[in-house]
């Protein structure tokens, strides 16, 4: 369908204002929601995620395509609700406590919203407290944590001794990233998975929930 | 003889054992069994004890227990008044089914083991008010407690001021996280506190009885010993201890003949069949903590399987028509003849009316249990009840007697048996024994005339039917095997049961010689199976060739679970944690927490520190000789960068010894001087 490789086309270029206007063109002509969102949105950003991960794309590129996801699913999002459309899961994601850094998070958030999940974004300078609570309340597939220094990373295994304790470890998965960041270390402190970089967060998230 | 004898009691499901070693020469002198009496534990122990060899009471240096108390108590749902004080939790930190006995105040710890919030002992205070005249027994959980144990030795400090019950806190159990197990296990230990002060003071009165004179030490879910006066406090840490103490008592045995210290030990008893795995000389520990009927506690005890296949399990017919093993218990017929010869005549007349032939329920006689009844049963109940009163009767024979239908008398005798009110006889796999000739003790004839019974409707000859039935029981039992084997290396057994694949090959290997498609299709499993419980040795040496391996029956393996509990040891292990806090190092501890600048100070404070912890409750459980070995685990981490980083330091004490013996007190006026 035309329409649907347009929307793909104008996202990889992040084009937010075209975006949107297409999304309701499409809904205009009855094509699904889901169709719109599998054969559009989350078809161009795969791409974008591609050509990131190959170094094609730089990052300021990547947040404005996802920018123009986030205005063409303002208007789908409605639309997905009222056709009971499942969503690929829920994620929660913060930075840990101490921790300043957002734009890594930012972008593992609006790529895993562009793969069809719901994301709640809880910020930066998160305490563990705040991540259990979020998880009880929430009730998420994934939870993502993210760390940029090497003095917050160990404040990334009290969040998961803090679910722990809470009880609650076993009902979700745990994800964790961030430059200082290695495979091993999420294995010693206990997450279930580790992601290099922002799209391989996004296949990381649907292997471990599939 | 040497002097010291130790006699070993474990009190089971359904016999009480009792055995006397020489614990020098590692030779057993005498044992008995009794059947347990639930209602009163001690009358079943006192049975087993007089049909030991008296000749040696006086010499017995050590008595060492291990019982199914508290696991039945907390299946049975026995509940005594107890009360929870949880600090700092959340309405969702605990299992609802508690609710009522729990009260939440304000306190507990942040994950670093800061203070999240004040303690607030008034509340306390004001809830002791209202509870200490009566409650029986008192639990104290802290939100992360593990981490620093302050709020919740603040608390007990102030029951223990104005009140005498029992008070236990959550990190003197188990120092794991998880703030529900923590409730959930303390909360059932309150419960298990007067139930097993009630037991430990009816059998000192026993030994007392009985002139025996001698420390008493019991047996935990790991297999370790504890003294009495410990585990008076800590109760729940008594589950599975006959499991545990079984598989120590199957290593000892054997040791005689080479030492084994990796085996799969099979207990195959009259209900259920317990699989467990001995590995490097030790009882293997499910890590997450025992599941006690629906509970999930943070004990670390034996990973143990129970199927509900055993000697005296049901075989019947189900629905289509298909043989089945289990899941109910009933009396072998070989057993009823034997005890009522004339169920045999009833069993011949039943075999030549033709007749009768297409009836499911040939096989079965009912008979009643004890003097029991109940209000309300309805004229045709009662009449069965009574007429089964001493003397067991047959479908056919309560038919001809009621002149009712069959389907009437069905439905009557099922509700009987559900209230315990009548017990069902038919075949089991101890009558298809008593016709291979591996077991002789009861009366062969009836069980030959009941599995023909089986046969003929079946249409099928007696070595095929016993063939099907052997087939049955090695995949039940093969499959379980395999499971507990491979639970470390595949997450979800389910598998096993639900892939394809996986049934047919398991079908194929556990088929003597079957091959399909040219394949040969063979399970080879490295280590032996060592079978205990009366039946082991009847069933254990085919399923193991199916496995590729052997089985060992040791000698006395009908009381294996009794030696085990007086050959073990006293074991203390105790994890304390170093973390990065502050630019320093944070030490957590069951005893508090500390700090230190630098990492190798505060290493060699932890070890002193965890030493002395192990080596006090070591002796406080009874131990002498006592050996601490010590482990340290470093967790560093790389950074994409480089960079190492400090995640955390495990230091871990164990601390061993042999059980104390001879009691402090003198020996009972009379009897000879040990000495």
């Amino acid at each position: 369908m035309e329409i649907l490789q347009k929307i793909s086309e104008e996202l990889q270029k992040g084009n937010y204002q075209e975006v949107p206007k297409l999304v309701q063109e499409a809904l205009n002509a009855k094509i699904p929601p889901a169709k719109i969102l599998s054969d559009g949105l989350v078809a161009g950003m795969d791409i974008v995620g591609d050509k990131f991960r190959r170094d094609e794309l730089f990052m300021p590129e990547v947040l404005i395509s996802a920018k123009a996801m986030q205005a063409g699913m303002n208007i789908l999002r409605p639309k997905l609700i009222e056709a009971g459309v499942k969503l690929a899961g829920k994620i929660v994601v913060g930075t840990v406590k101490g921790d300043l850094h957002d734009i890594g998070k930012n972008l593992v958030g609006m790529l895993m919203e562009g793969a069809g999940f719901q994301v709640i974004d809880l910020g930066i300078d998160v305490p563990s407290e705040k991540f259990v609570e979020a998880v009880k309340s929430q009730k998420p597939n994934v939870l993502g944590l993210s760390a940029l220094l090497t003095t917050t990373m160990p404040k990334m295994k009290e969040v998961v001794e803090s679910l722990v304790e809470a009880g609650i470890r076993q009902s979700l998965k745990v994800m964790v990233g961030g430059a200082p960041v290695t495979e091993k270390f999420a294995k010693d402190i206990g997450a279930d998975g580790y992601a290099p970089d922002a799209a391989s967060a996004v296949e990381k998230a649907r292997e471990l929930i599939g | 003889m040497s002097l010291n004898i130790g006699l070993g009691i474990d009190v089971g499901g359904t016999n009480t054992d009792a055995v006397l070693i020489d614990l020098g020469e590692r030779k057993i002198l005498s044992f008995a069994k009794a059947p347990t009496t639930k209602d009163d534990l001690a009358k079943g122990i006192s049975d087993a004890l007089k049909r030991l060899d008296r000749v040696y009471f006086p010499k017995i240096s050590l008595i060492s227990l291990s019982t199914t108390l508290a696991t039945n108590s907390i299946v049975e749902g026995v509940r005594r008044k107890v009360c929870g004080i949880l600090i700092g939790y959340g309405s969702e930190d605990y299992p609802p089914e508690l609710k009522e006995e729990v009260f939440l105040i304000p306190g507990g710890h942040t994950v670093q083991g800061e203070e999240k919030e004040p303690l607030d002992l008034d509340r306390v205070r004001t809830i002791l008010d209202s509870t200490k005249e009566r409650v029986e027994a008192y639990a104290v959980c802290g939100y992360f407690s593990v981490r620093n144990p302050d709020h919740e030795l603040q608390v007990k400090r102030l029951i223990q001021e104005s009140t005498d019950r029992p008070v236990v806190c959550g990190h003197e159990i188990s120092l794991q996280l998880d703030a529900v197990k923590r409730a959930t296990t303390a909360l059932l230990n309150a419960h298990l506190i007067p139930i097993i002060h009630q037991l430990i003071a009816s059998v000192k009165r026993v030994f007392q009885e009985q002139h025996i004179v001698a420390p008493l030490m019991i047996v935990k879910g790991d297999g370790s010993l504890m003294s009495e006066s410990v585990i008076r406090d800590r109760p729940i840490e008594t589950i599975l201890s006959g499991p545990a103490a079984s598989v120590i008592g199957a290593k000892y045995l054997l040791e005689q003949s080479g030492e084994v210290q990796n085996a799969v030990v099979v207990d195959i008893g009259g209900t259920t069949t317990d699989i467990a795995l001995l590995k490097e000389g030790l009882p293997y520990l499910n890590p997450i903590g025992a599941r006690v009927g629906n509970w999930q506690t943070n004990i670390i005890a034996i990973d143990i399987r129970t199927i509900a296949l055993g000697g005296d399990s049901q075989i019947s017919l189900d629905e289509e028509e298909r043989l089945k093993v289990g899941p109910k218990r009933i009396i072998p017929l070989s057993y009823l003849a034997y005890c009522y010869p004339k169920v045999n005549e009833e069993l011949r007349r039943i075999y030549e009316d033709r007749s009768l032939s297409h009836w499911k329920n040939q096989t079965d006689f009912w008979i009643r249990v004890g003097q029991k009844t109940e209000e309300g049963l309805d004229p045709l109940s009662e009449r069965i009840l009574t007429e089964v009163t001493e003397k067991p009767l047959s479908l056919f024979q309560l038919v001809r007697i009621t002149e009712q239908m069959p389907s009437e008398i069905l439905r009557r005798v099922s509700y009987l048996e559900r209230r315990s009110l009548v017990q069902k006889s038919g075949v089991t796999p101890t009558d298809i024994l008593h016709i291979t000739g591996i077991f002789q003790a009861w009366d062969r004839d009836a069980a030959e005339r009941g599995v023909r019974l089986l046969c003929d409707h079946k249409k099928m000859g007696l070595s095929m039917l016993v063939q099907r039935l052997e087939e049955a029981m090695d995949r039940s039992m093969g499959i379980e095997i395999l499971k507990i084997l491979l639970s470390g290396s595949i997450h979800s057994a389910r598998g096993l049961d639900e892939c394809e694949f996986c049934s047919f090959f398991l079908d194929q290997s556990l088929h003597r010689g079957a091959s399909t498609e040219g394949i040969q299709f063979k399970i080879s499993l490295r280590d032996k199976i060592i079978g205990i419980g009366a039946p082991a040795h009847a069933f254990l040496p085919a399923l193991a060739e199916k496995l590729g391996t052997q089985a060992v029956i040791p000698f006395y393996a009908g009381v294996a679970n009794a030696v085990g509990a007086v050959t073990s040891a006293i074991v203390i292990k105790e994890d304390l944690f170093i973390k990065p806090f502050q630019g320093g190092f944070r030490l957590h501890c069951s005893t508090g927490i500390g700090f230190y600048d630098d990492l190798e100070e505060a290493t060699e404070e932890s070890k002193k520190r965890l030493r002395e912890t192990v080596y006090q409750k070591a002796k406080r459980a009874g131990a002498e000789e006592i050996e601490v070995l010590i482990d340290e685990k470093e967790s560093w981490a790389t950074t994409q960068g480089g960079d190492s980083i400090f995640i955390e330091k495990t230091i871990t004490a164990r601390a061993m010894g042999n059980p104390k013996m001879y009691a402090d007190s003198p020996a009972p006026k009379g009897s000879p001087n040990r000495f």
